[in-house]
């Protein structure tokens, strides 16, 4: 099996080189510009900064190294412009002779407010080396602003994108384009993280001090990322100062920060912690022993080392570890709960020459849950985990200005373990391989190859098109899969483009999880019991700037997903997959509008979305659609930034959605067990999830001052978290234990008020 | 700026309607079902086949209304079907008036329910092995003195033989039989000193989850320790292993995970309900309290 693996991905690969190759002629006495567009105070290179040819339509966008190169540039002097938002505008003449290679790395100023300059023309031009449908970037800057419960958090800072949908308003877990969480890839530097939730999923485990670049697709991502059905959510970590040690540390309702980074040799370090200090608050607190106060606390630490070797070799190397810990213990029972995630990943970047580039990057990420109990002298314990060791090879080659060829290799090895004593002795080790009632130490592992190739044409001025071509591979499940990408870009006037992508995804993992709890999450592979998900979307897109400074997308999606799973609540023993498992399919389909201002003083965006979804399993809700528990109607959004002075900042956000989805009854019955006198009330559900909460809307206020406090930079940042105080219900349910039925609203929280201290050294 | 600072308010308001609009009203309609819960023990006559209607959710609920007391009612087994009768003015639903007939090991058993609107209602349950003790629960039990820090228990423990029809989980079962009223568990207790079990996961001390006088557990394995907490109160005790069918086994989840019915793990067909059987045996201990 493994050399027919080879042997394809070896074709897809060189299938696609060939075609490039054949397909165009290069041109042989052009010129060509690359380099490193960097932050001149800071030294980090900059994700997504454009860089332009004045007068020409030449020019590109930065990649995730920082790394641009722009081809075919016909002997001569140009004006060249640099630009990135929060960044003045950098411009230089530059004189090409024939077919010079100019190696050339330029440092963007960085500046407290963003003008519009060239980047809205450069971006226009560059974009047709990538179609960049669905795909949104917010800057770091403006996610730092979005602050909800005194935290600042990339999550629940994309939740305010319109088309990204909550279970509540106190979840972090983002349900994209009718697609759930454990359906988004999420990488940080290149790994996988499996569980990015801190505090049950209130927020995410992403500090956004540590965070340079957040990069979301929202649907047709292309064929370079895959093991998915949704969505995409990549990550990038701060390298750190190049040039001085500096520091900033926060203190929040919480939890508490700290980042230092500075220079190393040619490179940069970057160490970024966060924690909370509940324990202490609970400390001063007096407890009653027979209901105790539970002990919780979470931790996240995030690492990274660069360094350039040379002029064509860059690496580095970044950790990232969080925990979660929760520990309760009264009247003879005690519980012990731990989550927590490890990931590492090493990227070596090699630059062959001005248009070949390649990418290496080997990590691996771990996400562990374990629960230990004891009741009274019973102990169980059980403990769940994967852990995986990926290798991946990517190159990018810049053929010419009309062609671009991405290729690249991925072999990932998981290795799940369950481990299950529920025999009440603990401290009985159960022998791997058991599968036994009560008893369980399943260690089994999974193998991925994956080969993808994707080429982006520029047919002409106004047309451009990328294709490309995704093969996964899996060893348990022995599938074989093919996943084809297609988009496409017109641009019908200098104001108005429109895109248009189809493609289809497939997803091995699954994941086993209770809605809105996310601390026993168990990812298990899909086997030969059950078909593989697989997913197809159709997006069209339009995009304009119909006023000033104002960039308008609307997006209409049709996407659909088959053979997606949901925990099966009849198993009592399960061996495989269809056991655990009830599978069904989802449609999801809507449209979305968001207006963004990126420039000035005032930025910030409008959004709406419409949006339908629904599923069918034929072992839930009778066999009849139904719609998730998630789906949303409308979703309205607004989140604006203003910045009065140097020393003032205000944010809002607000959020308007239809309720959520619940289901009703209509009638109860009393269950009674043998020997038991009272029972329990039970009601027969209606239609599942067929009615709705009230609508949920809520407005967030943040206000910051910036000051000097020991002659160091600081900022007080008062949060004022549902201002309004609209209490949202969480949920609601039947109680029926007594004769009376109840319906019972649990609410969300109040107006919390929080006042931060931020301090830069 | 001029032409947002006019689009803002308009869509607000727009978008105020029409999201106002969405939010769905708690449910009234009331769609009647009929609802089985019978459970077969082995070695014991066949009785309380419970059959009722659901009630509105808007009413308030009386259990002996519910019942379902003209219906025909039948258990076939072994090519012999009985007819049930109900007690008529009980809330014990139907059972075989000839007690000397007992539910046998290892058989299929066929329920088939026939309502006056000739609605059929059907299920079959196959009934486990019997099975018995190994290390049974001794005749006494002390309680340890520190109800909060209950590590100074007995490490003594309960086992019963292993029995093949046991897919995942034993059923424990523990009745306050109270007989001496020595708590004076029924009704319950509330504050006086020597209160036995209030855990914080308890749903209130008028909760008919906490005056209930049995405790139900799961183990997955044919033995376990003695655990304190499992006992509801002092005095006289009955601790019973159950070995259940899937249904019966299914029909416990269901009670015990959620308050919504769920479809999946009931058995009945035409229905909403469970027909399940269990093996058991049972030994009674006494727990005396052990603290100042």
């Amino acid at each position: 099996m493994k050399n027919i693996n080879i042997v394809i991905i070896s074709m897809l690969v060189f299938t696609s080189i060939f075609n490039c190759l054949s397909a165009h002629e290069i041109s042989d006495n052009s010129a060509s510009l690359s380099g490193f567009i960097k932050d001149s105070k800071t030294g980090e290179t900059l994700i997504g900064a454009t860089i332009s040819l004045e007068g020409t339509k030449l020019g590109a966008f930065t990649n995730k190294s920082g790394y641009f190169s722009v081809t075919n540039i016909p002997p001569g002097e140009y004006k060249i412009n640099a630009s990135f938002i929060g960044y003045e505008k950098l411009s230089k003449k530059i004189r090409f002779k024939e077919s010079q290679s100019l190696r050339e790395n330029l440092q963007l100023k960085p500046t407290n407010v963003s003008t519009h300059e060239v980047q809205v023309e450069a971006e226009r031009e560059v974009e047709k080396r990538e179609i960049s449908i669905s795909k949104i970037n917010v800057p770091i800057q403006q996610i730092k602003k979005i602050r909800i419960g005194g935290e600042s958090d990339v999550f629940r800072s994309l939740q305010y994108l319109p088309g990204i949908l909550t279970s509540s308003q106190i979840s972090s877990g983002l349900f994209v384009r009718g697609g759930s969480p454990d359906q988004n890839l999420v990488l940080l530097d290149g790994a996988i993280v499996y569980n990015p939730s801190h505090l049950f999923g209130f927020i995410s485990t992403f500090n956004s001090d540590a965070i340079k670049d957040v990069e979301l697709i929202k649907g047709g991502f292309p064929a370079e990322y895959g093991g998915r059905l949704s969505a995409v959510l990549n990550l990038t970590q701060k390298d750190g100062n190049r040039n001085e040690i500096e520091g900033v540390g926060s203190i929040g309702a919480i939890s508490s920060r700290l980042s230092v980074q500075g220079p190393l040799f040619d490179g940069s370090w970057f160490v970024g912690a966060r924690r909370t200090y509940l324990e202490l608050i609970k400390a001063v607190i007096p407890s009653d022993p027979t209901s105790p106060l539970p002990d919780f606390a979470f931790y996240d630490v995030n690492v990274k080392l660069t360094q350039n070797i040379g002029n064509d070799d860059h690496i580095s190397v970044s950790g990232f570890l969080s925990n979660d810990g929760l520990l309760l213990g009264a009247s003879g029972v005690s519980l012990d709960l731990t989550v927590g995630n490890r990931s590492f990943a090493g990227n070596w970047t090699h630059i062959f020459n001005d248009k070949f580039f390649t990418t290496v990057v080997l990590s691996s990420s771990y996400y562990q849950n374990s629960f230990i109990g004891d009741q009274a002298g019973f102990g169980f314990q059980i403990d769940n985990s994967i852990n995986d060791i990926t290798g991946k090879a990517s190159c990018d080659w810049f053929i010419s200005d009309a062609l671009t060829l991405k290729s690249g290799l991925e072999v990932t090895r998981y290795n799940f373990l369950y481990y299950q004593n529920l025999t009440g002795q603990t401290d009985t080790i159960i022998k791997s391989g058991t599968n036994n009632p009560g008893a369980l130490n399943l260690d089994f592992v999974d193998w991925n190859y994956s080969a993808y190739s994707q080429l982006n044409y520029n047919v002409n001025d106004l047309f451009s098109i990328q294709a490309g071509l995704r093969y996964n591979n899996w060893e348990i499940s022995k599938n074989v899969l093919l996943d084809p990408r297609l988009a496409i870009r017109y641009r019908f006037s200098e104001n108005l483009a429109v895109k248009a992508a189809w493609g289809m995804f497939s997803q091995n993992l699954r994941l086993a999880s209770q809605p809105d709890f996310a601390f026993f999450d168990t990812w298990l592979p899909t086997d030969s019991t059950i078909a593989p998900s697989r997913s197809m979307h159709y997006i069209l897109s339009i995009e304009t700037e119909p006023l000033p400074d104002i960039d308008v997308n609307l997006d209409v999606y049709y996407k659909k997903m088959n053979s997606i799973s949901e925990l099966n609540p009849n198993a009592i023993a399960s061996k495989s997959l269809s056991d655990i498992f009830l599978t069904g399919n989802t449609e999801s389909w809507g449209f979305e509008i968001f207006a963004q201002r990126k420039f000035g003083n005032f930025v910030g965006w409008i959004g709406y979305a419409l949006g339908y979804i629904q599923s069918v399993f034929p072992d839930i809700n009778g066999g009849q659609p139904f719609r998730p528990k998630y789906d949303r109607r409308h979703d309205f959004k607004v989140v604006a930034q203003y910045q009065i002075n140097e020393k003032w900042d205000l944010a809002a956000t607000f959020t308007f959605q239809s309720g959520q989805s619940y289901t009703g009854a209509t009638s109860r019955f009393l269950s009674r067990l043998p020997g038991q006198d009272f029972g329990r009330g039970k009601t027969v559900p209606s239609q599942r999830y067929g009615l709705r909460l009230p609508a949920s809307h809520q407005l967030n206020l943040t206000g910051s001052y910036a000051f000097k406090m020991f002659k160091l930079d600081s900022k007080v940042i008062l949060d004022i978290y549902n201002v309004y105080n609209h209490r949202d219900i969480w949920f609601r349910y039947y109680d029926t234990r007594s004769e009376e039925t109840k319906v019972i609203d649990v609410y969300l929280l109040p107006i919390i008020p929080t006042l931060s201290l931020e301090v830069k050294f | 700026m001029k032409t947002l600072k006019h689009i803002f308010p308009l869509l607000l308001v727009i978008l105020t309607v029409i999201l106002n609009s969405c939010q769905d009203a708690p449910p009234n309609v009331y769609i009647e079902q009929n609802y089985v819960e019978s459970y077969l023990i082995v070695d014991e006559p066949i009785r309380f086949v419970k059959l009722m209607k659901t009630s509105p959710v808007s009413d308030s609920f009386k259990y002996d209304n519910a019942f379902i007391r003209d219906a025909r009612v039948l258990i076939k087994v072994d090519g012999q079907t009985i007819q049930l009768i109900c007690d008529a003015a009980g809330s014990n639903g139907y059972y075989n008036p000839d007690t000397t007939l007992l539910v046998q090991p290892s058989k299929k058993y066929d329920l088939e329910i026939t309502l006056k609107d000739g609605t059929l209602m059907t299920g079959s349950t196959r009934t486990p092995a019997r099975f018995n003790w190994i290390n049974s629960p001794p005749d006494s039990l002390y309680y340890p003195k520190d109800t909060l820090n209950l590590t100074d228990g007995t490490k003594e423990k309960i086992s019963w033989e292993k029995n093949p029809d046991v897919k995942f989980y034993y059923i424990i079962r523990i009745k306050s039989l109270d007989t001496l009223e020595y708590g004076k568990y029924l009704p319950t207790p509330t504050e006086e000193k020597n209160r036995r079990i209030y855990t914080f996961f308890g749903g209130g001390k008028n909760s008919p989850d906490y005056l209930e006088s049995t405790r139900w557990a799961m183990v997955p394995a044919p033995e376990t320790p003695i655990v304190w907490t499992t006992f509801k109160w002092f005095g006289l005790n009955e601790v019973t292993i159950m070995v259940a069918d899937a249904n019966f086994m299914k029909w416990s989840l269901q009670y015990f995970r959620t308050n919504q019915y769920n479809t999946l793990l009931g058995n009945i067909n035409n229905g909403i309900g469970s027909f399940g059987s269990a093996s058991q045996i049972s030994k009674r201990t006494f727990l005396y309290k052990n603290q100042p």
